[in-house]
């Protein structure tokens, strides 16, 4: 267990979500203003709301350390310790953000935990769909995308530009959670064939 | 490589059409729309608005395309190239695909505006930006674990594109290259010093990711190698960009106006993308000068399209665009009769400012603006709600119609006093304009 927590680098993600705070503590509102393709005015997006894909890419890099010849035939379930690995980062990521939000230290908590939740989920996605090496990728270019074509006409963001919306918008978590079970399913997919092999 | 081999691995190769459609995309439905005179500065400029995507996108690629070297264990294998050779074959095929997408976005902009000659300046800076984050992205793949590198070359090439706008003093906007986009009125062309800077930057990321890949280990020699050719890099852009304000502009050269009339006629200067306004703003100017001289009021007989900024004395200083009717270039005529506004006027407001519209709409009824015309730009004020804005107290601003009809119907001498008084409260910050004509 040792072994996989180094290999993880569990303790970066630590890291990440602890710089994932201080961001939001410090500069979560400053807002750049994203030249958008559908809008006369771009997007104004918190750089809080990017800040998760900090998380993400470390959740992502230490999944893809591992050595699969190897691990494949360890006695521990590492790719069920891998999904766990993801699903908790997310909910602490989750958990850091509305606890700053409800001690008033950051009023973007929540929606950064949400985007937390979201881009773990696109990086098991990109993982499975791409390879291990592109599971960070694929959040970062869906972030950016949603930022420069999320807009309408008058710079508000699109209900499915989810990155931006208020966190009370239902649509934005269906979006959210969507992608973290999807990244779940697809990986306890692989599960079930490494197993079966 | 071979060719084929390089359309077949590279991002760069795979990318370039649907990189140069988004930017077309992106040109097409963001930047073509915006655009208004076809001012070769300010069109090219416009195009390096898709430098926000393509600079972060050909960072990741660039980073993605230096990782696989890294998985490979290329670097370490003994190799009869130089490194700098390796790299420039790898990341060619990248830099070219982001710069046929931004010359593309570019091209799009310049059709729209009608122009015909693209000015070269932004579009070598665009070039210059789209290598050095390919390359800067590259450094971070050579030295960084592949899912680390792609996202951080991502997100870092996008926060400088994007951060710097935000932030104080404004002039960090000029480092990035991006800041050409917000480049230029007909009075305005590119400052030096923004083009310089942002090139000078550039070239410090160039150099110094070169300097990250063409290392064959990683150690503090290189790191520091690399990081001060970019410290000096970014010192030099500093120098360069820190007289500048919030826009990347100097004052047009005048010698391009083109010119009409002369003599006894107003000499009328027009930039020569409004050359076709020429006849147009001659006739207006000489029709407008001779009336408004008739009553008694001092007027430049020289007319110069120039920034409304900047006031010369013996000049009336105007501002048309190519889609100005006859209508709107007496505006311009008439905003150029109106004094500076004094100091006060950036801090509070001041009594004279009440006077502006109806000086305006003398002048304009005076050079011969159809009445039709006059009403639909000076409308009658509404009247104020009392049971939804309770504080709005005082009485209504005069109609600006039935205030110009009075001081019309006055004879010549007693117009004159009138705009006299109202011109000299519209220049100075403490005195009150006389808007109702006096006895």
């Amino acid at each position: 267990m040792n072994w996989w927590l180094a290999i993880r680098r569990v303790r970066a993600s630590t890291i990440a979500v602890a710089l994932l705070a201080a961001i939001l503590v410090a500069i979560g509102r400053l807002a750049v203003t994203v030249p958008a393709l559908f809008a006369v005015q771009g997007l104004a997006l918190p750089v809080g709301l990017l800040a998760p894909l900090i998380v993400s890419t470390s959740v992502s890099h230490g999944l893809a350390r591992g050595d699969e010849a190897t691990e494949a035939g360890a006695v521990r379930p590492i790719l069920l310790l891998d999904i766990g690995y993801a699903v908790v980062a997310a909910g602490v990521t989750l958990g850091a953000g509305a606890g700053l939000q409800w001690t008033g230290w950051s009023d973007l908590g929540i929606e950064a935990g949400r985007n937390g939740i979201g881009f773990i989920g696109l990086s098991l996605i990109g993982r499975r769909a791409l390879g291990r090496n592109a599971g960070a990728v694929v959040p970062a270019v869906v972030a950016l995308l949603l930022a420069f074509f999320g807009g309408d006409a008058s710079g508000t963001p699109q209900w499915w530009a989810w990155i931006v919306t208020p966190p009370d918008d239902p649509r934005s978590w269906v979006f959210a959670v969507g992608f973290l079970v999807l990244g779940v399913g697809l990986s306890i997919g692989r599960t079930g064939r490494a197993h079966a092999a | 490589m071979r060719r084929r081999t390089i359309i077949r691995t590279n991002p760069g190769a795979w990318l370039l059409v649907p990189l140069t459609l988004l930017a077309i995309l992106y040109a097409r439905g963001f930047v073509a729309g915006k655009l208004g005179d076809a001012y070769a500065p300010a069109v090219s400029s416009a195009g390096l608005a898709a430098l926000g995507f393509i600079g972060p996108l050909c960072a990741a690629l660039g980073a993605w395309e230096a990782g696989r070297l890294r998985r490979a264990r290329w670097w370490s294998a003994p190799h009869v190239r130089h490194p700098v050779a390796i790299v420039v074959e790898s990341q060619a095929p990248i830099i070219i695909a982001g710069s046929v997408a931004l010359l593309a976005g570019a091209a799009i902009d310049l059709m729209a505006a009608g122009g015909t000659a693209p000015d070269p300046r932004p579009l070598v800076v665009g070039v210059a930006v789209v290598a050095a984050h390919t390359l800067a992205g590259a450094a971070l793949g050579r030295w960084l674990p592949l899912a680390v590198a792609t996202p951080a070359a991502l997100l870092a090439s996008f926060a400088w594109m994007v951060l710097p706008r935000v932030l104080e003093p404004v002039w960090l906007r000029h480092l990035n290259g991006l800041s050409l986009e917000l480049c230029c009125a007909t009075w305005a062309d590119l400052a030096p010093g923004a083009i310089l800077g942002s090139l000078a930057v550039a070239g410090g990321m160039i150099l110094g990711s070169v300097a990250l890949l063409s290392a064959r280990q990683f150690d503090w020699m290189v790191a520091a190698k690399g990081g001060l050719t970019l410290a000096a890099g970014l010192f030099v852009g500093v120098l360069l960009v820190a007289p500048l304000g919030t826009y990347p502009t100097v004052v047009r050269d005048q010698s391009s106006l083109e010119c009409a009339g002369g003599g006894t006629d107003p000499l009328v200067c027009l930039w020569p993308e409004h050359r076709d306004q020429l006849p147009v703003a001659a006739d207006a100017a000489r029709r407008a000068i001779a009336s408004w001289r008739a009553i008694g009021l001092s007027v430049p007989l020289t007319v110069r399209e120039g920034s409304p900024d900047i006031a010369t004395p013996g000049e009336l200083r105007i501002a048309i665009s190519s889609a100005s009717q006859p209508a709107n270039i007496l505006e311009a005529l008439a905003d150029g009769m109106l004094p500076p506004w004094p100091a006060c006027a950036e801090t509070s407001r001041f009594p004279g400012a009440d006077a502006a519209e109806y000086v305006r709409a003398w002048l304009l009824d005076t050079a011969g603006m159809p009445p039709d015309e006059l009403a639909r730009r000076f409308p009658d004020p509404a009247p104020v709600d009392p049971a939804l804005f309770p504080d709005a107290g005082g009485p209504p601003a005069p109609s600006v119609m039935s205030i110009i009809a009075r001081v019309r119907s006055l004879a010549t001498s007693r117009q004159l006093a009138w705009m006299t008084a109202n011109l000299a409260a519209l220049s100075t910050c403490n005195r009150a304009p006389e808007i109702t004509p006096g006895g």
